[in-house]
């Protein structure tokens, strides 16, 4: 295949894999109109669609209920994975329309948008959610942006999510939640159409827009995590705007339609810059990366002697529509960290510095690292597939190299790059072994699967198989179809653990299956009492007291070692006496059940814990009942709030000393 | 200007009317939002693409969607530079103007370039749109639906819980209630009940002092009342607890249960403050 068949400027529409020359099939009505999408096995895909809707909610049921993880993981397969492998068929089929692909990918999007949306579909549940959320109503609240934020702190200087939220609540009457639900569902559709968009646009064919959009939603990232009511969400679709648009640019002749295209990448990427600090990251390494590849290609080349100007269009404005838009989203992120998100460097840097510095201490000492998979639910199955899927997508990659080797003079340099920055994915998997590395990690894959997508979609369209030419004619997509279900199942598995994933009984020590109607209701009745106060308590109880109540939860750490408060059976240190007066935490919440079992994730407090693994002695909690500083002035059956009296508290532990 | 864009224009106008008014939610879901979004992404889409080339560009269908989302930044943007808050009356005027902004502009490539028709209108002829139009939206009804029965088969657990808290005003000030020695001290507190009634008119009240126990003077309470719907009890039990301060000076803990009978749970509900005697 060559750039010519299929990366022209002008996309055109590939029937084949292999016979690039083959007439396009011919439309029953209106030759490429929007309208000639229906046949009869459409009714099939969309019925197997709300089938596998109704087995995804079965399962969460069977999860409620406590049954073998093994059963409700099967239901839930049973359900997504022949609503996916049916989509996708039709995605990928060689014979369709460019509409008939893009309501495909429409449907693909609603099919994966569903499990997230049944996880928890009347309030919050992940982490990243009750920050948002609470975000959300404060700015709600008041009308202004840039609320601090006890949960997230970072999320006040990226008001992107919470203000549109705000705005489409206000709009429409809904909810802050059910608001945040609508509009994540809009990026999640948006970021499919922008991949699509992108293939179309880098590999010049529908077809291949169609397959990058349903090789990137294989992203581990795509089903869970990126439709939870997060700024990721909505960030990462703007990204793939901005790719997908700079694309339409470089390859546009009209200046007009160019300027165009390029004012509306530059938008999209300032909404980029105002929502999400990660995306910001990735979205400048990927502008740079390409548009020095755009620009040193042809230098190269001709100091090499080769003939570079034509694989490029014919105009040199593909470099200038590069670094138009890098130079903008530079300009806007450099503005938007100096004069409103200053605090955002103090906030990743540790994740940079230490994940790095993790796994070099790793390769000498092993036992430093962490243990993938290991207190999770999942069935064995999944976790092989779990651990295949890498490997496969690898095989992929390669399959995609070997054929790029001899071709790639043929193809345009921002594809090439784009490919290339997709491979950051092999590296990235490796910080899974860092406890530091492994949000960042995951974080990754949402932007390296797009590079991924392209050569995945690349390899699809693009690349002769004998082997698959010789299985008969009504066998012949079963291979990829298989590749499809184990790197979807696969990936899914390596996305987001057990009680992320799938409702359950409470279960102490989770952010999602700790939650209680106990725990919300002492927050609201707290907020009725006192008013959003600062109250020290443990990381799962402070996501509900900060979400229902607006209070502003303590950030245990080294410095700020809280949990001496509740884990030993004395009297606090005088600097932690002194710190809790001067920064006024009056209030202390416990949650007795910490004392019945140790936290699933290991912890109460986060990672300096001094009870890690374990459960908080019972006597250490029923101390706080006979310590002159501390009145509960409220309980229920398993919480207690404490007002503390902290000037009493520090003349305690200072006279004790 | 067309008849068109004064179509348009008129559409924006009623769509932010509507909300303003305490509208019924899905009528602003299902035609306010979509209009504002739509008016603005498609006058946005004419200013990026100029005139219609190619009835089959996704974009024609694609970019109306995401400017229109990016619109609604814009009209954070704008209320932000005029230091207006997010209010209830700023945002749909905001929307409105940046959409009706916009939709001025479209002349400047649109009408001048020679559009005669718009984008989502001239896709395809009206006869051959119903029937696509008919099958999307038989699709949306069968996956919502799905979504909605999946969503019902969620089984809604009620939590059972009984929740004590103490009303006087000094334990929340983290104060001490001062009494004089050997005065009567009187404690308000109220019992709510979540998921299920509270029925004891008399609770049995336990009270301690300085960790021994004490025996209290007077216990008033109020017959349990059903809570207002919305307020996150079942039911409520205000009462009061009247005992004799020691008689030495000095501060000492006090701890009061009280335990309805009849509760799904065992309690005992404490709460705990602290109180200072003087002489």
């Amino acid at each position: 295949m060559t750039r010519a068949e299929l990366g022209s400027a002008a996309p055109q529409e590939i029937s084949s894999l292999d016979q690039y020359s083959a007439p396009a099939p011919r439309p029953r009505s209106g030759s490429g109109s929007w309208t000639c999408f229906w046949t009869q096995s459409w009714a099939t895909t969309i019925l197997a669609a709300a089938a596998g809707v109704l087995l995804v909610g079965l399962s969460y049921r069977l999860s409620v209920e406590g049954r073998p993880a093994d059963l409700y993981y099967a239901t839930f397969w049973a359900g997504m994975l022949p609503a996916v492998l049916l989509v996708g068929r039709r995605i990928a089929a060689r014979e369709g329309t460019r509409a008939g692909r893009l309501w495909a990918v429409a449907l693909l999007g609603a099919v994966t948008a569903a499990p997230k949306y049944l996880r928890n579909p009347y309030a919050p549940s992940y982490h990243d959610e009750y920050a948002h959320w609470r975000e959300a109503i404060d700015v709600l609240a008041d009308g202004r942006l840039f609320h601090p934020n006890s949960l997230i702190p970072i999320i006040q200087f990226f008001p992107g999510t919470s203000g549109l939220t705000a705005v489409v609540a206000r709009l429409t009457g809904l909810s802050a939640w059910s608001a945040g639900m609508l509009v994540l569902f809009a990026a999640h559709l948006l970021a499919l159409f922008a991949m699509f968009v992108a293939g179309e646009a880098y590999l010049g064919s529908a077809r291949a827009g169609a397959i990058a959009a349903l090789i990137y939603e294989l992203n581990p990232s795509a089903m869970y995590f990126d439709t939870q009511f997060a700024y990721e969400g909505l960030a990462v679709a703007l990204f793939l705007w901005v790719i997908a648009l700079t694309g339409l640019a470089t390859r546009e002749d009209n200046r007009r339609r160019r300027t165009g295209l390029t004012a509306a990448a530059v938008l999209c990427a300032v909404g980029s810059v105002v929502t999400h600090h990660l995306t910001t990251i990735f979205l400048l390494l990927f502008l740079f990366c390409t548009a020095v590849a755009v620009t040193a290609r042809p230098w190269l080349s001709r100091r090499a002697g080769h003939d570079a100007f034509r694989i490029e269009p014919p105009c040199d404005h593909s470099r200038q529509v590069w670094w138009t838009i890098t130079a903008s989203t530079a300009a806007a992120a450099a503005a938007w960290l100096l004069y409103v998100a200053r605090p955002t460097i103090n906030y990743l840097s540790p994740y940079f510095s230490g994940s790095v510095g993790q796994l070099s201490s790793m390769a000498t000492d092993p036992a430093s690292g962490r243990t993938m998979l290991a207190t999770s639910a999942q069935p064995l199955w999944e976790r092989g597939l779990t651990a295949l899927a890498p490997l496969l997508v690898g095989l992929l990659c390669l399959r995609g190299l070997l054929v790029l080797r001899r071709q790639w003079r043929e193809w345009n340099s921002d594809v090439l790059a784009l490919m290339a920055l997709g491979l950051i994915y092999f590296p990235s998997v490796l910080f899974l072994f860092a406890p530091l590395g492994a949000e960042g990690a995951r974080r990754s894959w949402a932007f390296s699967y797009v590079g991924l997508a392209l050569l995945g979609a690349y390899v699809v369209v693009g690349c002769s198989w004998p082997a698959v030419k010789r299985i008969p004619g009504r066998w012949r997509s079963a291979p990829g179809l298989v590749a499809l279900a184990v790197v979807l199942i696969g990936n899914v598995g390596a996305g987001m653990n057990d009680p992320y994933r799938f409702p359950g009984p409470f279960r102490w020590g989770t952010d999602t299956t700790s939650t209680s109607a106990e725990a919300r209701t002492v927050a609201v009745r707290m907020a009725a009492e006192v008013g959003p106060v600062r109250v020290v308590t443990d990381r799962y109880t402070a996501l509900q007291l900060t979400a229902y109540g607006g209070m502003h939860a303590a950030a245990p750490s080294a410095g700020f070692p809280v949990w001496e408060l509740v884990q030993k059976g004395n009297d606090p240190s005088s600097a932690l006496a002194g710190m809790l007066v001067s920064s006024d935490y009056n209030y202390l919440v416990v949650d007795v059940r910490m004392a019945q079992k140790a936290a699933f994730n290991g912890d109460d407090y986060g990672p300096g814990d001094l009870l890690a693994g374990r459960p908080t002695p019972l006597e250490y909690l029923d101390r706080l009942d006979h310590v002159r500083w501390a009145s509960r002035i409220l309980s229920t059956d398993h919480l207690r709030v404490y007002r503390l009296n902290l000037p009493l508290l520090a003349d305690t532990v200072q006279g004790a000393r | 200007m067309t008849a068109r864009l004064h179509a348009l224009g008129r559409l924006v106008v009623v769509a932010v009317a509507v909300a303003l008014m305490p509208a019924w939610v899905p009528l602003r879901v299902l035609i306010v939002l979509p209009v504002l979004v739509l008016v603005a992404g498609w006058s946005a889409t004419v200013l990026v693409l100029g005139p219609r080339r190619n009835h089959d560009d996704p974009l024609r269908v694609l970019l109306p969607v995401l400017l229109g989302v990016l619109s609604l930044f814009l009209a954070v943007i704008m209320l932000l530079t005029l230091r207006v808050g997010l209010g209830p009356v700023a945002v749909p005027v905001a929307t409105g103007t940046v959409a009706m902004v916009l939709l001025l502009a479209t002349p400047w490539r649109g009408v001048k370039a020679g559009v005669r028709g718009y984008p989502l209108m001239g896709l395809a002829s009206y006869r051959s749109r119903i029937r696509p139009a008919l099958t999307v939206a038989a699709a949306v009804l069968v996956l919502g639906a799905a979504v909605t029965g999946a969503a019902a088969m969620q089984p809604q657990a009620v939590e059972q819980y009984t929740q004590l808290s103490i009303d006087d005003t000094e334990p929340h000030r983290g104060l001490p209630l001062t009494a004089r020695s050997g005065g009567r001290v009187a404690l308000h507190w109220t019992l709510r009940s979540h998921g299920y009634p509270l029925t004891d008119p008399a609770p049995a009240v336990q009270l301690s002092i300085g960790d021994l126990p004490a025996t209290w003077l007077n216990m008033g309470a109020n017959p349990p009342t059903a809570s207002p719907v919305g307020a996150g009890s079942t039911s409520t039990q205000v009462g009061e607890t009247g005992f004799a301060a020691p008689a030495r000076p000095g501060l000492y803990r006090v701890q009061i249960s009280v335990a309805p009978t009849g509760t799904p749970d065992t309690g005992p509900w404490l709460a705990t403050i602290v109180l200072q005697v003087v002489s």
